[in-house]
């Protein structure tokens, strides 16, 4: 007698069903997956958003690459900074591969929590890196963001969005930034680097939107 | 002295000449964002 899986109910047979029933079965089971996966990932070939590689940052390196992220599978990406933190208190920055030219960016950073926060704009002009900042050294010492980036595998000029913030009370609650990458190469990795100090620790998701 | 360290996905190593020039170059031209 057949029965159906715990969780989603899908038809499957028992031990003492007759094996001549079993390609019946298996049949049956595969269109029920078929069907439920088509409906999870609204009839694509990946779900949304799709989890490419999760780094933990060593403590002591002034530079982490993380290889293989940027594909031919995705156009869009969010790159996620958790709990990042260094020993000195100076700015975060993020290169494609490890291109150190061509990198253009205008930005927001709104420094004091109250109305009379002192708001900076700042910007980039074919700089070596895209400027994360979102770093301290005082507690709660652990700062994070994430960046949309568009294009970093295509052979084409790589866009940028950059939301983050600095869990000081005194720090940068509000740091917002759009620019560009005036590099027309193809990347498969991205570069994390910190000048004349250290990472402590922190963790960077890279995650792609699916398109097909 | 010893080259800064860098990380390779899982693999930590001092930084070689030609990737400690390049992350010199790098740290010049970055945009100077104190503290944040």
């Amino acid at each position: 007698m057949a029965t159906t899986t715990p969780n989603y109910g899908w038809s499957v047979p028992t031990s003492t069903d007759y094996v001549a029933q079993g390609a019946v079965a298996i049949e049956t089971l595969g269109d029920s997956v078929d069907a439920f996966v088509a409906t999870a990932f609204n009839s694509k070939l990946r779900p949304g958003l799709v989890l490419i590689k999760s780094q933990t940052i060593s403590s002591g390196v002034s530079s982490v690459s993380i290889t293989d992220v940027f594909n031919t599978n995705f156009d869009a990406y969010k790159i996620i900074f958790t709990g990042i933190t260094t020993g000195g208190a100076v700015g975060n920055n993020l290169q494609f591969g490890t291109s150190n030219t061509g990198y253009y960016a205008n930005n927001l950073s709104v420094a004091g929590y109250s109305s009379s926060g002192t708001a900076n704009f700042s910007g980039t002009n074919n700089g070596s890196s895209l400027a994360l900042g979102m770093v301290s050294t005082t507690a709660p010492n652990a700062t994070g963001g994430s960046v949309e980036v568009q294009n970093p595998f295509a052979a084409t000029t790589t866009t940028w969005q950059l939301h983050g913030s600095d869990p000081r009370t005194a720090g940068v609650g509000l740091r917002i930034e759009s620019g560009f990458h005036n590099v027309a190469t193809s990347y498969t990795s991205l570069t994390l680097f910190i000048a004349g100090t250290t990472y402590t620790g922190g963790r960077v998701s890279v995650y792609g939107y699916s398109k097909d | 002295m010893a080259n800064p360290l860098i990380q390779i996905d899982d693999e930590v190593r001092e930084m070689t000449d030609e990737e400690y020039a390049e992350y010199l170059i790098s740290c010049d031209g970055a945009e100077s964002i104190d503290g944040e």
